[in-house]
């Protein structure tokens, strides 16, 4: 099924939020908003594209490398005219997840453990690897919890080594992190980041295994 | 070009500092984008969201084409793309698509052009046969390729006689920048970054190794060492790239015409 499709299923079952972003609809197509912003007195902005501008930089201007901290900004429109925009539009905000949401709706998803990656790096980032199961169990309850990313992780440390560093919630892809007790769509975390691989690095470089 | 089924992929590096650092490569898609000529144009990065590995959950095409917005083959192009891509050479057949892996955009003999183009823009009113002009890229020990295109610009630009001297030189291999002033003999001296963005490298690290204060507003020239130094802004921003990412798909077109 098309990503488009997909999200049409989505909003007609009342499932309108992904990440911190509310998608609504208007006479003239979709509006998209901060869920905790009402719409109404709030800048406009047109053009998909918009999305990267208003998704790279928190409310203080600090850059937000990582699109699935919760610290989008506030007090912006986004009128978009049809489906395919808004499809667009949610990949500049969070990138990849409606293909991966519909991909472990669809029981396709395909988690890849830490450890998987790790081992798979070369260069700078190869020394990762050396991360214990341990530092890595901890290093997660540092970059992952839910202040700082709202991704849900599907993946474990190793087969059989599962993270005891997070809640609960962060590892349930059904759990409503923010709490809005709301439809949502989720932002399931298929793979490790980079973010998490370079602090992995710095773990073992700081302290080596 | 009617690539109206297909995908476009751009791979650039993105950075988790500099806010700016993906900026080209959003705005060269962009471009690309609105000239209607792909079903789908997309982005993703090794540093950034989405990231390489993320990107076959954004593609509904089942022809897609990648184009490392990088600067020259190497290390990124040869080893961590293809394996983060799951890419097995220039065409991968996977998952029900067709892959196809084109050269990194700075490979493309067109950049040639927009060298010469920063090269001219950066010192107005100068002699071109007064020229040092000094190609400057990152260079590695990881990849032995990695300098190579910069190598072949140098041999392109000075085959065509017009500035007075065209070397290359490198951060973190010989010949480094930071003997500038003795790899060249001229007066007037033409800094070209070719990189992809005014990131880190660009914007602190080369000044620096010139010996130019890192980060400062310049106004070309700055004298230096008893020369006249002109630095340019990265080639990588030119608007022109959109062009050249476009040529570097008809070249893979053209390259692999038998094989498809």
């Amino acid at each position: 099924m098309k990503l488009a499709e997909k999200l049409a299923a989505w909003l007609e079952a009342g499932r309108a939020d992904l990440g911190e972003v509310r998608i609504g609809r208007t006479a003239e197509g979709f509006e998209l908003h901060h869920y905790l912003d009402e719409p109404g007195e709030l800048q406009s902005y047109q053009q998909a594209e918009d999305a990267i501008e208003l998704g790279k930089l928190d409310a203080a201007g600090k850059y937000r490398p990582l699109r699935s901290a919760p610290t989008l900004q506030r007090g912006w429109r986004l009128e978009l005219g049809s489906l395919e925009d808004v499809v667009r539009a949610l990949e500049f905000f969070y990138p990849a997840m409606l293909g991966t949401a519909a991909a472990f709706e669809e029981k396709a998803g395909r988690p890849v453990d830490l450890r998987e990656t790790l081992n798979r790096q070369s260069g700078m980032y190869r020394v990762a690897g050396k991360i214990t199961n341990e530092q890595a169990d901890a290093l997660i309850g540092e970059v992952c919890p839910p202040n700082r990313c709202l991704k849900t992780i599907t993946w474990q440390i190793e087969p059989g080594v599962a993270i005891t560093s997070l809640p609960a919630g962060k590892l349930e892809l059904g759990h409503d992190l923010l709490e809005c007790g709301r439809g949502f769509i989720p932002l399931p975390c298929e793979e490790c980041c980079n973010i998490l691989v370079a602090a992995a690095r710095e773990t073992v470089k700081r302290a080596p295994a | 070009m009617d690539k109206s089924r297909c995908a476009l992929v751009l791979a650039g590096h993105g950075s988790t500092l500099n806010p700016d650092s993906s900026g080209p490569t959003h705005l060269h898609a962009a471009t690309i984008r609105a000239r209607g000529i792909f079903a789908e144009v997309h982005v993703c990065f090794w540093k950034e969201e989405p990231s390489f590995r993320q990107i076959w959950r954004m593609v509904e095409a089942d022809e897609v084409y990648v184009v490392p917005n990088f600067i020259s083959e190497g290390y990124f192009t040869q080893t961590v793309l293809p394996r983060e891509l799951g890419l097995n050479g220039p065409i991968t057949e996977r998952d029900g698509r067709v892959i196809k892996y084109c050269e990194p955009v700075g490979n493309h003999a067109n950049m040639t052009g927009l060298l010469l183009q920063r090269a001219r823009e950066v010192a107005p009113g100068v002699d071109l046969a007064a020229i040092s002009l000094i190609i400057v890229g990152h260079g590695t020990g990881l990849n032995d390729n990695s300098a190579r295109a910069i190598r072949d610009q140098v041999a392109r630009i000075r085959a065509l006689g017009q500035f007075g001297e065209v070397v290359d030189a490198f951060m973190e291999e010989s010949p480094n920048v930071a003997e500038w002033d003795q790899l060249t003999t001229l007066k007037h001296v033409v800094v070209v970054p070719f990189f992809i963005a005014d990131g880190l490298h660009s914007y602190e690290d080369i000044p620096v190794l010139l010996g130019m204060e890192a980060g400062a507003t310049r106004q070309n020239p700055v004298p230096l060492r008893g020369r006249q130094l002109y630095y340019a802004s990265a080639i990588g921003t030119s608007s022109l790239l959109a062009d050249v990412i476009l040529d570097q798909v008809a070249a893979f077109d053209e390259k692999h015409a038998l094989a498809v």
